[in-house]
């Protein structure tokens, strides 16, 4: 498998692929530090079309990577009350099980259509994911739900409450429902899923924004564990790729912190959303390239 | 064994990582519009990890 650049990751040098990597972990640390976001989102797709690194190996680095941004992430929600742990308990579980449920359907498609549809899907799941998180971060999140919250209503029980929320009588089996669901979509592709979680707990949930931030990064911590021990299982998790990724980013969210000092909150949203557009827009000309390819 | 001690190292690496950078850049004071930055402040670009 050949990356966007024709820089193929077996074709680099033990040195040369570290340094790749380490680069593409300076890029993103950037937008750990600017953005304040983990870019697992970003890195896998990117790890497959800039060094050709097969999508199953990025997905399972990736998933390792969203361990640390997001346990940072939920120490501090955690620290300032922003974490409803009764939810964050429940949808943790169904995660956990969805993440290695997404790590099989990935080993599935991928021997099941072959290394280039596989690609293929995977590209397009990506564009679908990342053209929602551009047009999610250019309007900023959305409230929660006016009245009774969709798993209030939902006729399925057994039903729970949730002081820490002030909601009561939600269904148990939705929020397991939601959270295998979203896990899984995470374990396939090799995302902490977090973008996925927010309209859940927003709208299907019913709890408050910042609840909802806090809580969705403690389910994407333990599904991202579930799922690193899934493909490590399967030997798709790459300590060399996590290692240059990690030393990469260090210096890179440092050159973060120091531009987001300097940039109006607007302005950094927009080119958040800028960014995500030019990832997209990189993933539909290799999709087209492989596509045109496969005929 | 091995298979073991490579999970693990692949769980508490970007463990220690992603907690240490934080403690360090709060340590360091920096004033940024989230994230690291206040140290009280949460990112508002948190929930899209």
């Amino acid at each position: 498998m050949t990356g966007l650049f024709d820089a193929p990751a077996a074709y680099l040098g033990g040195v040369g692929l570290f340094l790749s990597l380490a680069g593409l972990g300076l890029g993103i640390g950037v937008l750990t530090g600017l953005f304040g976001v983990g870019g697992g989102f970003l890195i896998t797709p990117l790890l497959n079309v800039l060094l050709g690194i097969p999508y199953d190996v990025a997905v399972g680095s990736s998933l390792s990577l969203t361990i640390g941004t997001g346990a940072s992430g939920y120490r501090r929600h955690l620290r300032l009350g922003n974490v409803e742990e009764k939810t964050m308990l429940i949808l943790a579980g169904g995660a956990v099980c969805g993440m290695a449920l997404g790590a099989m359907l990935n080993e599935f498609v991928r021997r099941d259509l072959g290394v280039r549809d596989f690609t293929l899907i995977m590209h397009g799941l990506f564009i679908a994911i990342l053209l929602l998180t551009a047009l999610l971060v250019f309007r900023g999140p959305a409230g929660g739900p006016v009245g009774r919250s969709l798993l209030q209503r939902v006729g399925v029980g057994p039903r729970i409450d949730l002081p820490g929320a002030g909601l009561a009588g939600v269904s148990l089996p939705g929020m397991c429902a939601a959270g295998l669901v979203v896990g899984a979509v995470g374990g396939m592709m090799g995302i902490g899923g977090g973008v996925l979680y927010m309209p859940v707990l927003l709208l299907a949930v019913g709890l408050s924004v910042r609840q909802s931030v806090g809580t969705s990064l403690g389910v994407v911590t333990f599904g991202s564990v579930a799922g690193t021990v899934a493909y490590c299982l399967q030997g798709k998790a790459s300590l060399l790729v996590v290692v240059a990724l990690l030393s990469g980013s260090t210096l890179g969210a440092q050159t973060g912190a120091y531009l987001c000092q300097r940039l109006h909150a607007t302005r950094i949203r927009r080119y958040f959303s800028l960014l995500v557009v030019v990832v997209v827009v990189l993933l539909i000309v290799d999709f087209i390239r492989k596509l045109g390819a496969a005929h | 064994m091995w298979k073991a001690f490579e999970i693990l190292v692949l769980i508490l690496l970007p463990l220690g990582w992603g907690v240490g950078v934080e403690f360090l850049f709060e340590r360091a004071g920096r004033k940024r519009n989230g994230h690291f930055g206040k140290g009280q402040e949460p990112s508002p670009y948190d929930w899209v990890i």
